[in-house]
């Protein structure tokens, strides 16, 4: 028989230990690894890439879900959380199930029956539909900081460090004052999630802080370009010329 | 207030009704007991009466302009004999001088007018305390009607806020976490599972009995936060490194009471959360003199990103401390490399 691999990510022990307790009694999983953070988890995913993961939302350095958006492969995922709060995003997130500690066996193997019967279906956990994020804005309203992969280095970047986002293809090239990081969204997810009034759309391809804006010039004819305080000059389409405006009171 | 007969129309109907009655009265009197002419009697009646109704809607102009609140009844009484006098001399005169010229034939009529002078002031008299004493009813019961509307705005206010201190205090995920741990401890250790469940219990209690404006003993205070840390120590184990320190002179120092618990819920929020580092938790309680210094110094992951929502819990203990003492500046926050810092400095002087 082949055994399903688990992960378990939880940044306190008790609830590991609880966990392990209720898996022992199924013998087609086996855990793999367990983790006390997001970047431990990570690792760990990457490394043996399990077949299901507990996680759990609110730890240090990176919350569970910042964790997925980091992910290439996703696993089965089970959530396992305090917080009642996030249970639409994680279904959202294509996840098996959602369990609200304290929980106990009976509700446990509910779950790893579930996943084991998607897992034996070979059922593709698909990276989460980014589109279905994008229409509900309202599950996570503003965003204060972006996880970041490079190589296999993470950054926690704050969004008050960001100056201007540009699209890129698939992904969307996240700068700050000394650095630039490739982050795979979209400009629409951003133009949803920063804080409106730090943050402005002025074209298809960029996304400016508002009060890193110097100046706005014509540029030709009829278009115009910003003007930022690094000195970077970026295009403003016409169609947003006149929220552009109205944000900056002139 | 507006005048209650111009502001509604349900009023202004009978008032004019009960006018034009009246009106209908006075020169059916004339008419047919005084055998006046039907000419005179309905002038009679009709400039009378016109110029009366408008006094009696005027009156209400008189009781809002004078604030009785804070005169005796004498003075009430005495300021309204002198509009009262005034305000009838005006109407019999005025009365007096249409009804002259209204009337082709005014000679004929002067004496009956003269002698009826004295009966018209007294029913004008009549007239006039009525009107106070409707407006003073009507008054009356706006006022009451208003203050209840008040009580209970001002009730719905206080239980909303009780349940937001309630809220605020017993953070509903570190309740379900706690519980989740003291589940764990069923399996590995169930003296330690009992022991916690005592212990999370004596700090619900002490919680929900908390009020608003009480005072008690810092060893009290401090007999709570042991249990929470020890409770909050289950989950985190080593990332959480709490250290308190005070002097004997400073354990029957009054303090309101939960307003410590915030604090380290704060520090246990954004320092232990986010870290994976251990995080300390430092307090240091002194005596002053007058006053009782308590400050609390945790370390944090300077790279972590501030969470949202941050400062809540402080300014409640803040609102708190000068709702209590009605001083500003008891608490002060310092924000340094890689330490938080939060110093109460609560006064020792008895508050009246």
């Amino acid at each position: 028989m082949t055994k399903y691999s688990v992960i378990i990510i939880d940044d306190e022990e008790p609830a590991r230990l609880l966990i392990k307790n209720y898996l022992s009694k199924h013998a087609e999983f086996e855990l793999v690894a367990e983790c006390e953070n997001g970047f431990e988890g990570l690792k760990a995913i990457q490394e043996l890439k399990p077949d299901l993961l507990f996680l759990d939302v609110q730890m240090p350095k990176i919350s569970g879900f910042e964790l997925l958006e980091l992910l290439d492969e996703y696993p089965a995922i089970i959530f396992s959380t305090a917080y009642d709060e996030y249970a639409i995003k994680a279904f959202d997130l294509n996840a098996v199930d959602y369990l609200l500690k304290p929980y106990g066996q009976d509700r446990f193997d509910k779950s790893i029956y579930k996943a084991a019967q998607l897992l034996a279906d070979k059922v593709k956990f698909e990276e989460p539909i980014k589109a279905l994020i994008e229409t509900r804005p309202e599950q996570q309203p503003v965003i204060d900081r972006i996880v970041v992969k490079t190589g296999s280095k993470i950054t926690v970047v704050p969004t008050a460090k960001i100056q201007y986002l540009e699209a890129d293809d698939d992904y969307v090239e996240v700068h700050t004052l000394d650095e630039r990081y490739l982050k795979q969204q979209t400009m629409k997810y951003f133009e949803a999630h920063l804080d409106d009034s730090e943050f402005i759309r002025v074209h298809r391809s960029y996304i400016v802080r508002i009060s890193e804006i110097i100046q706005l010039e014509q540029y030709e004819k009829d278009s115009k370009i910003l003007i930022l305080k690094s000195g970077k000059k970026i295009k403003v389409s016409k169609t947003r010329l006149k929220n552009l405006k109205e944000k900056l009171g002139i | 207030m507006p005048n209650p007969f111009l502001a509604k129309k349900e009023y202004i109907i009978p008032y004019a009704a009960v006018w034009i009655l009246i009106a209908g009265i006075h020169a059916a009197v004339l008419y047919f007991f005084s055998e006046r002419l039907l000419l005179e009697a309905s002038v009679d009646a009709l400039i009378f009466n016109i110029i009366l109704a408008g006094l009696g809607l005027s009156v209400w102009y008189a009781i809002r302009y004078y604030d009785s609140s804070n005169s005796t009844a004498l003075d009430t009484l005495l300021y309204h004999l002198v509009t009262g006098t005034v305000a009838l001399t005006v109407w019999l005169a005025s009365g007096y001088f249409l009804v002259r010229i209204s009337l082709p034939d005014f000679e004929s009529y002067r004496e009956f007018l003269n002698e009826s002078m004295p009966w018209r002031g007294i029913s004008g008299l009549l007239v006039y305390s009525l009107m106070v004493l409707v407006y003073y009813l009507y008054i009356n019961l706006e006022n009451a009607k208003e203050q209840r509307k008040k009580q209970d705005e001002l009730q719905l206010q206080v239980r909303e806020a009780e349940i937001d201190r309630i809220k605020a205090q017993i953070n509903p995920h570190f309740l379900f976490n706690s519980l989740n741990s003291v589940s764990s401890l069923t399996l590995t250790s169930p003296e330690g599972a009992r022991e916690m469940l005592v212990k999370l219990s004596s700090f619900l209690r002490y919680s929900l009995e908390f009020k608003e404006n009480e005072l008690t003993n810092l060893s009290d205070e401090l007999d709570h936060i042991e249990q929470y840390l020890a409770i909050e120590k289950v989950r985190f184990g080593k990332r959480m490194q709490p250290d308190i320190q005070y002097g004997d002179d400073c354990k029957d120092c009054r303090l309101p009471n939960m307003i410590l618990q915030p604090l380290f819920e704060n520090a246990i929020k954004h320092g232990v959360y986010e870290s994976t580092d251990p995080v300390e938790i430092k307090t240091h309680i002194r005596k002053e003199g007058d006053i009782l210094r308590i400050s609390l110094f945790n370390t944090f992951d300077p790279e972590a990103p501030p969470r949202k929502g941050k400062g809540i819990g402080l300014r409640h203990v803040a609102n708190r401390l000068s709702l209590v003492y009605q001083l500003d500046n008891l608490m002060h926050v310092d924000k340094a490399d890689n330490t938080f810092t939060v110093t109460l400095i609560i006064p020792q002087i008895t508050i009246s």
